[in-house]
């Protein structure tokens, strides 16, 4: 069944390809395939077995081919239980949603074919790194990923700027994923084994050496924080914003960020034994959480703030790996994993078609644009209200499940915790203001009155509506199938929303007294909207050195190795000359000399060997 | 003494050539204006003997040896008995190695027989000749290659001086004759030719005097020799003549120094004669040489050195030329010096089957080189320059050609010659020779370089305003024929090199 | 039998007068006439082989009469090849190319 699952995408993926050319048949074969996929799911999570306590994906139930390969055994397994059913079929279903919402977006596209085909193999390559039980077939997802977050940003390929942030996206997550390939390869030698139960035995036992462990899990973080934007990282998903939107939809909402949680959760047991780890995963989060929040509150392009709240919200996301106890970790992180992609992939197709409408999706262009149709203003609210945190709705549960999480029992865990713990409760409070921010511009600002409705497709229009109540009461899909989250004490809820209030009231304060838009329009505005020129250091101290380096071998190459060879060129051709212009006179007499002497020679070789001899 | 019994089927590969040329010399004389019997005469004689030599390949196969002319019983042929070895009886004893070098000759003097028969001759290299003129003697030309092909297969299988020297002779006169005959009228290249075969021939008859003054008898053999090996006097008096035997053969191997007839006669004399020249001239020196190497097994240490010297300097300074030939012939006659360097290679460590494997994976490939070559070239002499983009136009040729190329250079897909080259360093490297080695290994790289500079300029295209060229059809048919067994050796490299795999 | 110091001298004299008449000699005509020295004293040399051994079909000595004609058939052809050159390049020098 697994297999079944994995295969429906690539097929689908393969088909599109195939007819990239006719664009409008590669979108139907896209649909349909997802289509396809999304009723396979429903059954799979109806009839897939409950994973153990402390084991929810199941990888002991695994199938797959195994094989051996210098002295290590690939067991090449999947594995299906109700949580990586249920991950897949939030993908699944999202993926569903953006190929028939790129339908619209990307008709006049002479690519669309190639588009499809990218996001079904995108989709295919995350339920490979959901649904696999070995530590291999997660990597080839993991990477296979990255690959196509590359054709997807750079999908416009003719102008420069998407050229430029596809290869800044697959390079600066490249990098990243030093960490993770080094960190996976120690796991797999030390257990001699690449499926994921055995690699979680054996790292888990007591012949395991700790500090090995951490370092190991210290380099997968690594490579998770890449995935996932976070500090030092974040600075590809803000240019990842050159992609179409239904590419972000799905990349920086369900699947590409959200990855680095489930590989996380599915290596758990052994994160959890592995202080540094989590110590540099949750130092990492808490600031990336609180600076990514600030930096949506005077970030001028609408669609770049919902970039820096996903920065943020991932952030919030991998909390509770970092943080919390044993107990409910999995479980909040996963449900958060869960509410941030409906809700992220709401604002973010509606803010495709809002930025169809107006043509740009500057804050500037686009106020009160929510307002020209009722669904794009009821899905854009919707959106922000499970954003912000608002009790009850998804984003709201999956929020406070997170808090009470890591606030559980905090005191008995560190530092570290600590700040984590309060960099959440800022992140409310932040999260709150900037949902705000971005429910007034578009649906209450700006005096002058919207003229005339804007069309809105009746597939779009359903896409919107589908997400928007999913957004607000998808916490009842919730349940067993997620691991437990924990219990939310009544002193938390109200904690947080008080704190959730108090956001709104910063954000409405902000913007009814003008300091917001003098913040937008200022230095700060500026400064965040050229990325922190974070993109600027890394220039510095990864491009610039490497390049020199290059250039440094290819000198080498050119003017020191090759010397030698065209040397020996140079003589064997010289000497080649020479005897043809001593041959050119092709006196007999000559040959006759050149006979006499070889024979001379020869003679006088033979002598000295028999008179050496005797 | 009784009289020798001769078994026909044994000598055939030498009798009928020898026949076919008496043969063709009354045809002549019965019908001297008709060009077609003569040719017949001797294609049906080579035919029968690449038959015949094949048949004793076959039965000589597994390292025995079919002999005929045995004398039982004659006191001429007793020798001193050598430790283990012991002496046959009989004077023609045909090997494996011996018959494969027979069927390579017949078969070379056929395809050389064809292309001597056209009508128009393929002019060589000169500044004021005329585009092919018409063949005066059709009978003498094939009595003459009908006489070298008969003197290459005689010397194959020689076991004594007198055959030895007779054989030689008869491989190498006809030759000059025919440069004459056909060669470039200012200057054919024969009068370097016949100087250097006098004084060879001169010098071999020095060194067969000594031969026999330190063995006592005419016999070419290891067991002839043992005993003069063993008296330390006697070793000098052999060791030089021995010396002076190999310095006679190996101006026909064109082996550096004795190789400067060939860069002028080649070109100047044609393609037909290069094509006799490289096949059946270069089948009969190996054959020379073999027997002398053969016999020379007691005091082989000695001679090791100038065999070594002699190979390796050709080797390497053929292909050194050859990267800076300019015309075709001028290319291969380098390409033969080199050749011949590796043909001499195995002998240094005593492996005839290797050398014996080798020559006949070579004469195939410059066979189909040299009929391509005659093919294109009705129309005057080519210069290398003239085959650019050949593929386009004349896409068989360029292919037959094309493999013949890279089989010299042993670079698949000419498997043929990769195997050879192998074939020919594993004696020497199992016997630790590392000073002919790896000379051998440079001269490889360098003749990369040499053979695929002319295939790259069959491959490369050519500017547009080409017409193709005329071709040659007899030329074209025998290019297709070895081509094709050029082809089957190949794939299947057992048939030429199975022999040297034991 | 007469000892075999002399032939033995005699014959090394005419192979070393011969080769210096094959390299020295540039007129094609002396040059084969060096040839024929060293022909001569390689069988000499031969006959005197046979001689002293015991081969009862005196097979040194026959061989010699083979070279003699071999020799013979030798020199016809380069005489004729240096007739052909002369009429073709006016010249049997060796030391000059075809001109």
């Amino acid at each position: 069944m697994a297999w079944m699952l994995l295969a429906l995408p690539c097929l689908t993926a393969a088909l599109a390809f195939g007819l990239a050319r006719r664009g409008s048949l590669a979108a139907l074969v896209a649909v349909l395939g997802s289509a396809t996929t999304l009723v396979l799911s429903v059954v799979a999570l109806a009839g897939a077995p409950t994973g153990a306590r402390g084991a929810p994906f199941a990888e002991g139930q695994g199938s797959g081919p195994g094989s051996t390969l210098g002295g290590i055994d690939l067991t090449l397994q999947l594995s299906l239980s109700t949580t990586s059913a249920f991950l897949v079929l939030v993908v699944v279903l999202v993926t569903l949603l953006v190929q028939t919402y790129s339908a619209w977006y990307l008709a006049d596209d002479d690519r669309r074919g190639v588009f499809h085909a990218s996001i079904a193999l995108f989709a295919a390559a995350m339920l490979m790194v959901v649904l696999s039980a070995d530590l291999v077939l997660t990597v080839v997802g993991w990477e296979v990923m990255g690959w196509c977050s590359y054709l997807l940003i750079g999908h416009w390929s003719r102008r420069e700027a998407p050229r430029r942030a596809g290869h800044t996206a697959f390079i600066v997550t490249r990098i990243a994923d030093i960490g993770l390939l080094l960190g996976v390869s120690v796991l797999i030698a030390g257990a001699g084994t690449s499926g994921r139960a055995e690699v979680i035995e054996h790292w888990t036992s007591a012949a395991a050496d700790p500090g090995t462990r951490s370092v190991a899990l210290v380099l997968v973080v690594i490579g998770v924080l890449g995935k996932s934007a976070q500090l030092p990282f974040h600075d590809w998903l803000l240019d990842a914003m050159e992609g179409p939107t239904p590419a972000s939809a799905l990349i920086h909402a369900a699947t590409m960020v959200a990855a680095g949680t489930v590989v996380l959760a599915q290596l758990l047991p052994l994160l959890l034994r592995a202080e540094p780890a989590r110590a540099l995963l949750g130092l990492s989060v808490a600031a990336t959480m609180v600076l990514a929040a600030i930096c949506a509150l005077v970030e001028p392009d609408l669609k770049r703030l919902l970039a820096w709240s996903t920065i943020s919200q991932v952030g919030v996301m991998l909390a509770p790996l970092a943080a919390a106890g044993t107990g409910p970790t999995a479980g909040a992180a996963l449900g958060h994993l869960y509410g941030h992609a409906i809700f992220k992939a709401l604002l973010f197709l509606t803010i495709g078609w809002l930025a169809v409408t107006r043509g740009s999706t500057a804050a500037g262009a686009l106020v009160g644009s929510g307002r020209s149709h009722p669904v794009a203003l009821l899905a854009w609210a919707a959106g922000l209200v499970s954003l912000a945190g608002i009790p009850l709705v998804l984003g709201g549960l999956t929020k406070e499940h997170v808090i009470a999480a890591v606030g559980e029992d905090v005191g008995a865990r560190g530092l570290v915790a600590h700040l984590v713990l309060g960099s959440l409760l800022v992140t409310v409070v932040l999260t709150a203001a900037y949902a705000t921010r971005a429910l007034i511009v578009v649906v209450l600002g700006g005096e002058q009155r919207v003229r005339a409705r804007a069309v809105m497709p009746a597939a779009v229009s359903g896409i919107l509506v589908v997400l928007a109540v999913a957004s607000i009461v998808g916490g009842l899909a919730l349940g067993g199938r997620l691991p437990d989250a924990g219990h939310v004490p009544l002193g938390l809820f109200v904690l947080v929303l008080a704190l959730v209030l108090l956001g709104v009231a910063v954000g409405y304060a902000l913007s009814h007294l003008g300091v917001q838009q003098r913040l937008v329009d200022g230095r700060a505005g500026r400064a965040v909207g050229a990325g922190l020129g974070v993109g600027t250091l890394q220039h510095l101290v990864v491009v610039r050195p490497v390049t020199a380096l290059a250039r440094l071998v290819a000198f080498l190459d050119r003017e020191v190795i090759d010397t030698y060879v065209r040397a020996a060129a140079w003589g064997v051709l010289g000497a080649g000359d020479a005897g043809t212009t001593a041959h050119r006179r092709s006196r007999p007499a000559s040959g006759l000399a050149l006979l006499g002497g070889g024979l001379l020679a020869i003679a006088v070789i033979t002598a000295i060997v028999l008179v050496g001899a005797s | 003494m009784s009289a020798p019994t001769i078994d026909v089927l044994v000598a055939a590969p030498v009798l009928a050539p020898a026949l076919g040329a008496v043969a063709a010399l009354a045809v002549d004389a019965i019908a001297p204006r008709r060009r077609l019997p003569a040719p017949v005469v001797g294609a049906v004689a080579l035919t029968l003997a690449v038959v015949c030599a094949v048949v004793l390949r076959l039965r000589a196969h597994g390292g025995g040896e079919v002999s005929t002319l045995c004398l039982t019983g004659d006191p001429a042929l007793a020798v001193t008995d050598a430790p283990g070895m012991v002496a046959s009886d009989c004077l023609l004893r045909v090997t494996a190695s011996g018959a494969l070098l027979q069927a390579l000759a017949a078969a070379a003097g056929l395809a050389t027989l064809f292309l001597l028969a056209r009508h128009r001759g393929s002019p060589p290299e000169s500044p004021d000749s005329r585009a092919g003129r018409p063949v005066a003697d059709p009978g003498v030309e094939v009595a003459l290659v009908l006489a070298t092909v008969s003197g290459a297969a005689v010397v194959a299988v020689a076991h004594d001086l007198g055959t030895w020297l007779v054989g030689l002779e008869l491989a190498t006169l006809p030759v000059v004759a025919l440069a004459v005959m056909r060669g470039a009228p200012r200057d054919s290249g024969a009068l370097n030719l016949i100087t250097t075969s006098v004084t060879s021939f001169a010098i071999a008859v020095v060194g067969a005097g000594l031969w026999v003054t330190a063995t006592g008898s005419l016999r070419l053999g290891g067991v002839a020799s043992w005993a003069a090996g063993q008296d330390a006097s006697m070793r000098a008096v052999l060791t030089l003549g021995i010396v002076l035997l190999v310095a006679s053969v190996a101006f026909k191997l064109s082996l550096i120094p004795f190789h400067a007839w060939a860069p002028t006669t080649y070109p100047r004399a044609g393609a037909e004669v290069a094509m006799l020249l490289a096949s059946v001239s270069t089948v009969a020196a190996l054959g020379g040489m073999v027997a002398v190497v053969r016999g020379s097994v007691s005091v082989h240490p000695a001679i090791q050195p100038a065999l070594s010297v002699l190979a390796a300097v050709s080797m390497v300074v053929g292909a050194v030329l050859a990267l800076r030939a300019q015309d075709p012939l001028r290319l291969i006659a380098w390409s033969g010096v080199t050749q011949g360097g590796w043909v001499l290679a195995p002998l240094v460590a005593g492996d005839v089957d290797a050398a014996v494997g080798y020559l006949a994976v070579y004469v195939v490939a410059v066979v189909a080189a040299l009929s391509v070559v005659a093919a294109l070239s009705v129309d005057g002499p080519r210069r290398l320059e003239d085959d650019r983009g050949l593929l386009r136009r004349r896409p068989l040729h360029a292919a037959v050609l094309g493999l013949a190329l890279l089989t010299f250079a042993g670079l698949p897909p000419g498997v043929a010659g990769l195997l050879a080259k192998f074939v020919v360093l594993r004696p020497l490297a199992a016997q630790g020779l590392w000073w002919v080695a790896l000379p051998a290994v440079v001269a490889v790289v360098i003749g990369l370089a040499a053979y695929l500079r002319w295939v790259a300029l069959l491959l490369l295209p050519a500017p547009d305003d080409r017409t193709p060229e005329a071709v040659d059809p007899t030329a074209t048919r025998v290019a297709v024929v070895v081509g094709l067994v050029l082809l089957s050796v190949t794939v299947v490299p057992v048939i030429l090199l199975g022999t040297g795999t034991t | 039998m007469i000892h075999t110091a002399g032939p033995y001298l005699l014959a090394s004299l005419l192979v070393a007068l011969g080769l210096y008449g094959i390299l020295a000699r540039r007129n094609a005509v002396l040059m084969l006439v060096g040839a024929e020295l060293v022909l001569a004293g390689g069988g000499l040399l031969l006959v005197t082989a046979g001689a002293v051994g015991r081969d009862p079909s005196w097979s040194g000595q026959v061989l010699t009469l083979f070279v003699i004609t071999i020799a013979a058939a030798e020199v016809v052809i380069a005489l004729a090849v240096i007739v052909a050159a002369y009429r073709r390049r006016g010249h049997i020098d060796l030391a000059q190319d075809a001109g």
